[in-house]
């Protein structure tokens, strides 16, 4: 995973993000170069699947050996993108199964599985299977709140994407109500419907830099603008066309 | 062209004492500058637990908020840089 700290404040590192249509992980306020002895950037740290520095130095420097040498057993992203966790203890036993579907995204399922065992009252590892429980709900609330939040920043087209997949996993389960509010929300408010068909012309406007260059997509950015004034897509539109 | 500037050098300590002399008395303080930077370490020792490191905000982030110990198990390429 590529995670790009910046020391700076949130305001300029959101509006260096929109103006270059970062898609990688960036994080600002971060202590990061402090932690890691960094004297000097671009600097960058590759880490190995056991937690250790294999590698400091100028990015430009960093060899393709180096990386797959790094990645060499490294658990491989599971099939349900944003929904798969990445558990830090191990599960073996019966609750196997139930690990596996929450590595892979299948949350409902997971759920499913270690609720059953927990229903058996003489089933052994009751502890393990309470701590998978635990943390599978947990990420939901996580997700959950996240969604509120991108609502919150207008960023509605992922917020109702993370709801869609939060209800469609879900199916069936308690947890799911919240995931089925802000689907519904996001649906009656005609103003979030804006922001969503905004934030997909955006995506396509995006789209066409890769096609024809950043010149001749201006015209879809500016269409952007004049469709949908005032929305967040908008914003980056305009931030973009500054740019320009 | 190594030859050359050996001779260059040469030439200057031969010919001007002066020059050499300030060069003897600034060698202690050089000493002392190289020391002071070697005890600066650039960059986390390698092949130690790599050092855990706390964040603001996270752009384009879904799920766990990301940290060595939130990934463990995977690769991670931190690049650390600025919007300047």
């Amino acid at each position: 995973m590529v995670l790009a700290l910046s020391n700076e404040t949130e305001d300029k590192v959101s509006s260096y993000v929109d103006k270059h249509g970062l898609s990688i992980r960036v994080a600002s306020g971060s202590n990061g170069g402090g932690q890691y002895g960094v004297r000097g950037i671009p600097a960058s740290a590759l880490i190995d699947t056991k937690g250790e520095v294999v590698w400091f130095g100028h990015p430009s420097s960093l060899s393709s050996k180096k990386v797959k040498a790094a990645l060499k057993g490294a658990k491989k992203p599971g099939k349900g993108g944003f929904l798969s966790m990445n558990l830090t203890t191990e599960f073996g036993g019966k609750l196997k199964k139930a690990a596996g579907d929450a590595e892979q995204g299948a949350l409902g399922k997971a759920l499913k599985g270690v609720r059953t065992l927990l229903a058996d009252e003489a089933f052994p590892e009751r502890e393990q299977a309470e701590a998978l429980e635990a943390e599978i709900t947990e990420f939901i609330s996580l997700l959950q709140t996240q969604a509120a939040g991108f609502l919150e920043s207008r960023e509605v087209l992922t917020a109702q994407s993370i709801y869609a997949s939060l209800a469609d996993s879900l199916k069936g389960h308690p947890e799911c109500a919240a995931a089925d509010a802000g689907l519904e929300k996001i649906e009656s408010d005609d103003k979030l419907q804006d922001e969503v068909k905004a934030a997909e012309l955006l995506a396509k406007a995006n789209e066409e830099i890769a096609r024809r260059g950043k010149k001749k997509a201006a015209k879809k950015f500016e269409s952007v603008v004049k469709k949908y004034p005032g929305t967040r897509a908008a914003e980056r539109a305009e931030k973009f066309l500054d740019s320009l | 062209m190594i030859l050359a500037a050996v001779r260059g050098v040469t030439t200057i300590t031969k010919t001007q004492p002066v020059m050499r002399r300030l060069l003897f008395a600034a060698a202690p303080v050089l000493a002392v500058a190289a020391f002071a930077s070697n005890n600066l370490p650039e960059g986390p020792e390698i092949g130690a637990p790599a050092p855990e490191f706390t964040s603001g905000t996270w752009f384009n982030n879904i799920g766990q908020t990301p940290s060595v110990a939130s990934l463990k198990g995977k690769a991670i390429l931190i690049e650390f840089w600025a919007t300047w």
